[in-house]
């Protein structure tokens, strides 16, 4: 294979690997705030539910308004918290987009050297170019479809109870990343490993 | 929620006879320099500082022991109905679900109602020593009333502030922990005989977020420490 595609690929394959732990970490980092939020909006729901005139605090006529007030508070805190967390995903979207437009690049540039035949030419340590280019293109996707999915969770965040346990939820899960970028680095182990020795 | 700040030394300065208003400075008069009315509005605003953040340390005892309470009462409700699955407060963190707990009121729910007595009284006492600097200050400015024949100082004690101001930031400060301790009082007294989840959770979260405790007061009270030099 060409040095200079094979090069590329190496490139991005190892940043996909550390990118793959970089968005597990921002994700699970994201659980203490994920949980207080689901408390706050607990404590929201308990302040809109009480009646206050039933209690001794009946004196206090503002204390309903002022409490909602500091909890929501709290819970825009929160909120930024995550968008930062977010931001770190969208990093590590970023990257993963440019290193796939990078290797597109130089296949193009290089393709009608290579030929066909070369490209799709596979052996039992090493895929081909057309199959890592297409891994590539599909962790971008996952990365892409994941990002605009925790975007979309917190540009239309609502503090009720429901929606913060489904955002909450849908926070947490990565759907196939994870096991993608790892049926990926096993298939390319080789590949990687021959590649860092000629570095 | 409470911020955690360093506690600025208080710092007692030795009387001395240099005037603190020489010159017009946009700097805090030197510690040495400090005498009289300067002297004793520094102190007090470190004391400020210092309450305020004793109390915060409370607050968070106290919500600890709120969250207990409340959690004690929910387990002996949740132990009579068995089959129901309740959240279980703590703090700001988790939600735990809670299987089947004690079919009696723990013992620890005494304990907890006595210390948390324990934190009011402190907290009272704090408010107690809040009006007393509230009061010393209205004398320094009654004094620097009668020293410039009912008119203000031209010059500033310290940066830019009228001796005044700092009067009416400690009212302001002192007028929301007045508002905020009653509360607390009722949480007290009411929390452990509180059936209803709700107002379980409702009492632990106006523990919790203080809602007289207005959000200007960090910066009433950061405004005071900055003028009389502690930052």
């Amino acid at each position: 294979m060409d040095i200079t595609i094979r090069k590329e690929l190496f490139k991005a394959l190892r940043t996909v690997d550390q990118d793959d732990k970089k968005w597990k970490e921002t994700v699970d980092a994201s659980a203490s705030h994920l949980s207080s939020m689901c408390n706050l909006c607990e404590q929201l729901r308990c302040c809109d539910k009480v009646n206050l005139e039933t209690t001794p605090l009946r004196s206090f006529a503002d204390i309903k308004d002022r409490l909602q007030y500091k909890i929501i508070y709290s819970l825009e805190i929160i909120v930024e918290k995550l968008r930062d967390n977010l931001k770190l995903l969208h990093d590590i979207q970023k990257r993963s987009n440019r290193n796939y437009r990078q290797c597109m690049e130089v296949y193009q540039s290089n393709a009608a050297q290579l030929g066909i035949d070369k490209v799709i030419e596979r052996s039992a340590t090493e895929p081909s170019i057309t199959d890592m280019l297409e891994w590539l293109y599909d962790i971008d996707r996952i990365l892409t479809l994941q990002y605009a999915k925790r975007k979309l969770l917190l540009d239309i965040v609502r503090y009720d109870q429901d929606y913060v346990d489904n955002l909450s939820k849908q926070w947490k899960d990565s759907g196939d990343l994870h096991s993608l970028v790892g049926n990926v680095m096993a298939h390319t182990c080789f590949f990687m490993a021959e590649e860092d020795d000629t570095r | 929620m409470a911020e955690t700040s360093k506690t600025p030394k208080k710092k007692r300065h030795s009387t001395s006879s240099t005037a603190s208003g020489d010159s017009v400075s946009k700097q805090s008069p030197k510690p040495t320099a400090l005498t009289g009315s300067s002297r004793k509005i520094k102190d007090h605003c470190a004391d400020w500082h210092n309450y305020i953040n004793k109390w915060e340390t409370i607050n968070d005892q106290g919500f600890q022991l709120v969250s207990s309470i409340a959690n004690c009462k929910i387990q002996a409700q949740s132990s009579e109905a068995p089959e129901k699955t309740v959240n279980v407060i703590t703090r700001e963190g988790d939600i735990n679900n809670l299987q089947e707990g004690s079919h009696k009121m723990p013992v620890e729910l005494n304990d907890y109602c006595t210390q948390l007595e324990t934190a009011y009284n402190s907290m009272s006492k704090l408010v107690k020593k809040m009006e007393i600097i509230c009061t010393n200050l209205k004398g320094v400015c009654d004094l620097e009333l009668h020293q410039n024949n009912g008119a203000w100082s031209d010059k500033p004690l310290f940066q830019t502030w009228p001796t005044k101001l700092f009067y009416d930031a400690s009212s302001e400060l002192l007028s929301m922990y007045k508002k905020e301790l009653p509360i607390k009082q009722i949480i007290l007294q009411e929390i452990a005989h509180t059936e209803d989840r709700d107002r379980l959770m409702f009492y632990v979260a106006t523990w919790l977020h203080q809602p007289y405790i207005e959000d200007n007061s960090k910066t009433l009270l950061e405004s005071m420490l900055v003028e009389t030099g502690h930052r």
